[in-house]
C-alpha cells in the first residue's frame, strides 16, 4: 500500500506537468509548476456578445476573479459560464446566444519583433520599432532585414494581426450548444 | 528493489526536525488561512458561479459560498494550529489536509500555484502515521513521508527551472516586466552594477542565474551530505522575491521555512535537542505542578472535553463572518473531542487550554487584522458591480463596522443615495470625511517621522485627493437639502485639500522625481484644484 502511495504521489509530479507540455492548452499553466513563467505575464483581450451582438458587461454576470481567468485563457472557466448564461436565457424565454472573442499574444511576444510595441515607427524607416533590438533578429541583422524575413511579404499590420493576435475563440460561433472547443 | 526501499523506506530524520517542521510548516498556515484567505471566500459561488479545478467534477460538485468556504478555511486553520502544537496531531492534519484540498480544488477562484504545492505537503504529512518507525533512540523517523517531502520540493524546483529553460525567460524580459516599481528596478540595475554589469545584461544574466539557482536547488535536496550548502544559498532567491515586492502572498515564508528546517545540518538538530531537554527539565516542576493529571478518571476527562468544547465554542462564536454557527459547533464538538481522546500519560491541562487558547487565537488574529473588513469590504465591491445595490449596502456596513480607518463609507453614501436613503447617506458621508481626516492625521506624522520618505509624501497626496472627493459629495448633499453654510464649507475643504494635495506630490516628486506614482498624482492633483 505505501508503494502505491508513493507511485501515485510521483504519477501526480510527472504526469501532471507533462500534460501542460504535450496538451494543447499552452495559456492553463495548472499542476505544471510553471511559476514567474513568461505565459503567467500575459493578458488577453476577452468580448462576450449576448443575441442581437450587445457587448456583455462582463461583471455584471461573474466575479472579478472570473474574469481575470477569461484574460488568461481559461477554457474552460468560458465553457462553463457559456453553459450557464445560456440556460439563463433560455429559462427566462430569451434567446440562448453568446458569442465570445479571444485574442491572446503569443508567449513569445517579448521576442518578436512585430509584437514588442505594436506596430509604432518613431524612427520612420519604415519597420516597427520592435525590431530594432528583437531577440528573434540575428546579431548584426538590420531591423529591415529581419522584419522581412519574419513578416515574409506581409505588410507591418497583417503580420501583426497574425502573429501577435492569437484569436482562441471566433465570435462567429455561438457558444450555447457546445462551448469553445 | 532494494534501491527504491532503501530510497524510500529506509530514509531517516530527527524527530525533532520533524516537530519543528510540522510547528513552522501549520503554524504558518494557520495564520495564513486566518488573515489572507479568509477575505477570499466571497469569491466563491459569486453570481451563482463556480468552475472546479476539473472538468469533470463541474457535473457533480454543488455551489460553493461565503459561508461555506469561510468556515472551511477558519476550521482548517484551527486544525492546522492544533497539529503544529501537538494534540490531536494525526486527525488534525488530515482535518487540515482535507479542507484545504477540498477548497481547492472546488474551484478555480484560487489560482495560486503555491497553494496546490500546501495541498500536496499536507496530504504527504496526514499520511505520517502518529507513531512511525523509529531508531532504537527514538531520535530518528524512518518513514517515506519524510522523503516525500524532499522529493514534492525536488519536483517543484525542477519542473520551475525547466519552465525558465525558455528563450523568452533567459531573454529576461519576463523579469523586466516583474520588477515594475521604479525604485526597486533602479536597485537591481545598481546591484547589476556592482558585478559589472551594463543596464541591457542585468536583466538576461539575473533570469540564467535563477534558472540555474532552480536546477541546482532541485539537486541539492537530494545530495544529503550538501543540504547545508542549500540551506545557505537557496533561501536568497525566495527573499529576493519579497524584495522585488512581487505579490506572492506567503509563499516566500514557506519555502524559507521549509528550506532552513530541511536542509539544516544534523549537528544543529542535536545542539536543538539538547537545549530542548535542558529547558524541559529546567521546566519539570512547573510542568508537573500545571500539568493536571495524565492519567483522569473518565468523570474529570469528561469534565475537561466539556469545559474545552464550551469555551472554544463560546470564542468562536465572537466571530463575526457568515457560516459562524456551524463553525462554532464544529469546532466545540472538535475541541471536546481532542480532549477526551488525548492519549493517557500525556496532560490533558495542556490538550484543554490549548483548543481554548487557539480559538481565541483565531478570533484574535480575524480581529486584530484586516481580514474580516477585507472579507466584507470585497464582498460589498463585487456584488456593487453586479447591479446588487442591497447586498452590497448590508455587506458594506459590516465592513464599515469592523474597522476604524477610513473604510467604504464613501462607497456606502453612495449607495445609499442611489436607493433614496438620503439621510443615511449624508452621515456615511460625513463619516467617511471625519475617517479620512483622521488617517490623514496619522499619515502627516509619519511624514514628521520619514521626512526624506517620498512614498509617504505620495500617501499624504492620495489622501488629500480622496478628502476632495468626499468633501465635493459632502458640498452636493447639503445643497440638496438646502444647507447652503455647510455646502460652502465643503466646497472650501475640497479646495484646500486639492492646493494640499499638489503640495505633497510636489514635494515627495523632490525625494524621487522620476516616480510614475507621483507624477501621476499630481497631475490629478492640479486638474482638481484648477477645477476650483
Amino acid at each position: 500500500m505505501r508503494d502505491v502511495l508513493i507511485i501515485a504521489f510521483l504519477g501526480v509530479n510527472i504526469l501532471m506537468p507533462l500534460r501542460y507540455y504535450f496538451g494543447d492548452e499552452p495559456y492553463d499553466e495548472r499542476f505544471a509548476w510553471r511559476m514567474f513563467s513568461p505565459v503567467r505575464m500575459l493578458r488577453c483581450e476577452v468580448d462576450l456578445f449576448g443575441a442581437d451582438g450587445r457587448e456583455l458587461r462582463q461583471s455584471k454576470f461573474m466575479h472579478v476573479v472570473w474574469m481575470n481567468l477569461l484574460k488568461r485563457a481559461r477554457l474552460s472557466v468560458l465553457d462553463a459560464f457559456a453553459q450557464k448564461y445560456c440556460a439563463d436565457e433560455a429559462a427566462a424565454g430569451r434567446p440562448a446566444e453568446l458569442y465570445a472573442q479571444l485574442v491572446c499574444p503569443p508567449a513569445d511576444g517579448p521576442h518578436r519583433g512585430i509584437c514588442r510595441r505594436g506596430l509604432a515607427d518613431t524612427d520612420r524607416d519604415g519597420v516597427p520599432d520592435g525590431f530594432n533590438d528583437a531577440k528573434e533578429c540575428a546579431d548584426g541583422e538590420a531591423a529591415k532585414a529581419c522584419f522581412e524575413r519574419t513578416c515574409g511579404g506581409q505588410s507591418a499590420s497583417e503580420c501583426f494581426q497574425q502573429t501577435c493576435r492569437l484569436t482562441l475563440v471566433d465570435r462567429g460561433q455561438n457558444l450555447c450548444p457546445g462551448g469553445s472547443k | 528493489m532494494s534501491a527504491w526501499r532503501s530510497y524510500w523506506h529506509d530514509f531517516e530524520i530527527e524527530r525533532s526536525r520533524i516537530a519543528v517542521l510540522r510547528f513552522g510548516m501549520l503554524g504558518l498556515l494557520a495564520w495564513d488561512l486566518w488573515t489572507t484567505f479568509l477575505s477570499h471566500a466571497p469569491r466563491y459561488g459569486a453570481g451563482d458561479f463556480n468552475v472546479t479545478q476539473f472538468r469533470w467534477l463541474d457535473a457533480v460538485a454543488p455551489l460553493p459560498s461565503a459561508a461555506i468556504i469561510g468556515a472551511g478555511w477558519l476550521l482548517a486553520g484551527f486544525l492546522a494550529a492544533r497539529a503544529a502544537l501537538g494534540v490531536a496531531q494525526r486527525s488534525s492534519t488530515i482535518g487540515a489536509a482535507l479542507i484545504y484540498t477540498g477548497v481547492y480544488v472546488w474551484g478555480q477562484a484560487d489560482s495560486y500555484q503555491h497553494h496546490y504545492f500546501i495541498c500536496l505537503l499536507l496530504c504527504v504529512l496526514a499520511l505520517l502515521p502518529s507513531d512511525p518507525p523509529s531508531s532504537d533512540d527514538g531520535r530518528m523517523i524512518r518513514h517515506w513521508t519524510m522523503r516525500a517531502f524532499y522529493v514534492q520540493l525536488t519536483f517543484l524546483y525542477l519542473w520551475t527551472a525547466v519552465t525558465k529553460t525558455d528563450p523568452v525567460w533567459l531573454g529576461g524580459s519576463t523579469l523586466e516586466q516583474i520588477v515594475s516599481k521604479p525604485e526597486t528596478r533602479a536597485a537591481v540595475l545598481g546591484l547589476g552594477a556592482k558585478f559589472g554589469l551594463s543596464e541591457q545584461a542585468v536583466f538576461p544574466a539575473m533570469a540564467v542565474s535563477v534558472m540555474l539557482g532552480q536546477y541546482f536547488a532541485a539537486g541539492i535536496l537530494q545530495l544529503r551530505r550538501f543540504w547545508w550548502v542549500g540551506m545557505l544559498v537557496i533561501p536568497w532567491f525566495h527573499i529576493f522575491v519579497e524584495f522585488i515586492d512581487f505579490d506572492i502572498e506567503y509563499f516566500s515564508y514557506y519555502m524559507v521555512a521549509l528550506l532552513l528546517v530541511l536542509l539544516s545540518p544534523p549537528k544543529l538538530w542535536v545542539w536543538f535537542e539538547q537545549a530542548a531537554a535542558r529547558v524541559k527539565d529546567g521546566l519539570a516542576p512547573l510542568t508537573r505542578a500545571v500539568g493536571g493529571p495524565t492519567a483522569p478518571k473518565p468523570a474529570l476527562r469528561a469534565a475537561l472535553a466539556v469545559l474545552a468544547g464550551g469555551a472554544a465554542a463560546a470564542i468562536t462564536t465572537q466571530l463575526r463572518i457568515e457560516g459562524v454557527p456551524a463553525l462554532t459547533a464544529v469546532v466545540g464538538v472538535a475541541s471536546a473531542a481532542a480532549v477526551w481522546f488525548h492519549p493517557a500519560g500525556r496532560s490533558l491541562t495542556w490538550a484543554t487550554g490549548v483548543q481554548v487558547a487557539l480559538a481565541g487565537l483565531m478570533l484574535f488574529s480575524v480581529r486584530a487584522t484586516d481580514a474580516e473588513y477585507d472579507y466584507y469590504r470585497l464582498w460589498g465591491g463585487d456584488l456593487k458591480r453586479r447591479g446588487d445595490v442591497a447586498g452590497a449596502i448590508e455587506k458594506y456596513t459590516k465592513a464599515n463596522a469592523a474597522t476604524d480607518g477610513p473604510a467604504r463609507f464613501y462607497q456606502l453614501g453612495r449607495l445609499l443615495e442611489r436607493e433614496g436613503r438620503a439621510d443615511e447617506a449624508l452621515a456615511a458621508f460625513e463619516t467617511s470625511r471625519q475617517r479620512q481626516e483622521a488617517a490623514l492625521a496619522q499619515e502627516l506624522r509619519a511624514v514628521h517621522q520619514a521626512t526624506t520618505d517620498a512614498d509617504r509624501r505620495f500617501d499624504v497626496g492620495d489622501r488629500h485627493l480622496r478628502l476632495v472627493s468626499r468633501c465635493d459629495r459632502l458640498a452636493q448633499a447639503y445643497r440638496r437639502r438646502g444647507r447652503q453654510d455647510d455646502a460652502g464649507e465643503a466646497d472650501r475643504c475640497a479646495k484646500r485639500h486639492a492646493r494640499d494635495a499638489v503640495d505633497a506630490f510636489q514635494a515627495g516628486l523632490k525625494f524621487q522625481p522620476r516616480s510614475g506614482r507621483g507624477h501621476r498624482g499630481l497631475r490629478d492633483a492640479q486638474r482638481k484644484a484648477r477645477q476650483r
